[in-house]
């Protein structure tokens, strides 16, 4: 018997035959690749847009809570402080551009505060109706950005915002004291010290004290979390400690948020602390989110204009940039609103075509337009309007 | 005869191939591959649960918040009662400011078995000050209505909860 698969048998293919199953095989080939690779960009495109909406959403919550504390001074907020002299005592040196981190407000006009609670950098060409190009804006920011904040090396065509508050959570102050007529030492329950660490704070050095009548912020001369115990060089003798005061001990907060180069070489949202000496140390400063390009701010205002004369009505009637609201240094302490807008672009190539003029993308009327060379981002927009909660006083 | 078995029950040394064990690990890497992807949108799903969680009860919390600023306005205009202003009545107003209270450590005594509770007190005492001798050249404040600080904590839900929210916030009428 003879197998079936006797060498005899095997003829091989004919040269006409391979070709045939060579284009036909090729053809087949051409097609599964480009099933592939359309596939990829859809992926890579679906994969942009998730990236792009959780960087956003992450960017608005972060923005969003530090701006809704802004003006937060215990139980009575800023603006209301700064209606009568001596209200809110600050213990910082008077600040200047080599120490703006500690710009906190300061309700005697004798001393004197450059600084306040809220305040924004307008970059150059980015009012509303204006074009940025990206990667290629114009530098420079309205008012001039202070040596310290400089230092943080921002991108342009990008708002800077500062806040400053009071931390969330007070401390109750259970005894007060003074060793000598130039130092007070606050004492708060030390098994609850660890609120002053949140967020990564390792050694806190700014606080504030604050019951329903004053405020004073100060500098810490010295700290002893075992103790729970806070020597400021002061003689701050006008609080009662708890219980029969209402006294709270906060840490005071002092941030800018920009936009700057992340450690994949991407433009992301920073968010920098300032320091006791009024600096923005590297070690201050947080990557908080990546693929932010651009921030935009627009700033509502009260309604009553002079407010060294009548207090604010808690109605906001006017909107501007922070170019606008610094034509009269007094008009940061009328912001109750702000409005954010962030450009947010995926971390990777995601397939996108340049947009066309019509369909570029915006944020609060600033028109981003796409780099000279494409590099197939995708991008997107968002915005939303905060309140000031802290500054909204009495509803 | 015996060598030839073209189908069926060929014996044991005429087997080769090995499609059951690539078959085998086909499968074991499709299984990897599919609990890695289950996972990944668990975790994912957890990721997002958590930050809805804290959303609901951050809303939840200020929501309460409000409805207690609702009882107290009704209260000091003596209106009707307003349908849904139920979060509190009368008698559970602290009416002294000097009681100790303290948002931080009220909040932090409570755990989510507690899901829903808020405190409101008159501090209207505790705000006297700011005056000078020269009374009625500028009144900075001639309201006589009181001034409440309204602390809330909710969880975000309140059959089974994940996340809890505690607010603070100071009420004029």
């Amino acid at each position: 018997m003879q197998s079936v698969f006797s060498p005899r048998r095997a003829r091989g293919l004919s040269l006409i035959e391979i070709m045939i199953a060579l284009a036909i095989g090729s053809l087949l080939l051409v097609g599964l690749v480009q099933v592939f690779a359309a596939s990829r960009a859809a992926y890579q495109t679906s994969e942009g847009m998730s990236r792009v909406q959780e960087n956003g959403r992450f960017a608005m919550e972060f923005l969003q809570r530090d701006l809704r504390m802004a003006g937060h001074y215990g139980c009575v907020n800023d603006q209301a402080h700064m209606q009568s002299v001596d209200s809110l005592d600050n213990h910082f040196p008077v600040a200047t551009g080599a120490s703006w981190g500690v710009a906190f407000p300061n309700s005697n006009p004798a001393v004197g505060s450059p600084g306040g609670s809220i305040r924004g950098y307008e970059a150059t060409n980015t009012e509303p109706g204006q074009t940025v190009t990206l990667g290629a804006a114009t530098a420079g920011w309205t008012p001039a950005l202070p040596p310290v904040i400089a230092a943080l090396n921002p991108l342009p065509g990008s708002d800077i915002i500062e806040v400053r508050y009071l931390g969330e959570e007070g401390l109750p102050v259970i005894n007060i004291a003074n060793p000598s007529a130039a130092q007070t030492i606050f004492t708060v329950p030390a098994a609850r010290w660890a609120t002053f660490n949140a967020d990564g704070v390792g050694a806190p050095t700014m606080f504030g004290i604050a019951d329903c009548s004053f405020a004073n912020v100060f500098p810490a001369a010295a700290v002893n979390p075992g103790a729970g115990t806070v020597l400021v060089n002061a003689f701050i003798d006008r609080y009662v400690a708890q219980p029969v005061g209402t006294a709270l001990l906060h840490r005071a907060e002092s941030f800018v948020y920009y936009v700057a180069n992340g450690a994949s070489g991407q433009p992301s949202l920073w968010r920098a602390r300032a320091d006791v000496a009024g600096t923005f140390p590297v070690g201050g400063r947080e990557e908080l989110v990546e693929g932010i390009e651009s921030l935009q701010f627009l700033f509502g205002l009260d309604s009553v204009v002079d407010i060294t004369v009548t207090p604010p009505s808690g109605f906001i009637t006017q909107q501007s940039t922070g170019a606008g609201v610094v034509n009269n240094p007094m008009n940061w302490r009328r912001v109750g609103m702000v409005q954010v807008g962030i450009l947010a672009s995926s971390p990777d190539t995601a397939a996108a075509a340049a947009p066309q003029d019509a369909q570029r993308r915006r944020a609060l009327g600033v028109v981003f337009a796409p780099p000279a060379v494409p590099d197939g981002r995708f991008r997107t927009t968002y915005e939303t309007t905060v309140a000031m909660r802290n500054r909204l006083y009495g509803n | 005869m015996t060598r030839n078995f073209p189908f069926g029950s060929a014996p044991r040394n005429r087997q080769r191939g090995a499609v059951l064990f690539v078959a085998l690990v086909m499968l074991i890497i499709l299984a990897l591959l599919g609990i890695t992807g289950m996972q990944i949108a668990g975790m994912q799903e957890r990721m997002s649960s958590n930050y809805r969680a804290n959303g609901l009860a951050f809303q939840n919390a200020e929501g309460l918040a409000r409805n207690a600023e609702c009882v107290l306005e009704e209260l000091t205009n003596r209106t009707g009662p307003t349908p849904g202003c139920d979060a509190l009545s009368e008698p559970q107003i602290q009416r002294a400011c000097e009681t100790g209270f303290e948002p931080g450590g009220w909040a932090g005594s409570l755990n989510l078995t507690t899901r829903r509770a808020v405190t409101v007190r008159e501090v209207t005492g505790c705000i006297a000050g700011n005056d000078d001798i020269a009374v009625g050249t500028a009144p900075i404040n001639d309201n006589p209505n009181p001034v409440y600080e309204v602390t809330s904590y909710m969880t975000d839900d309140q059959t089974n909860p994940a996340a809890a929210t505690a607010v603070d916030t100071i009420f004029r009428p």
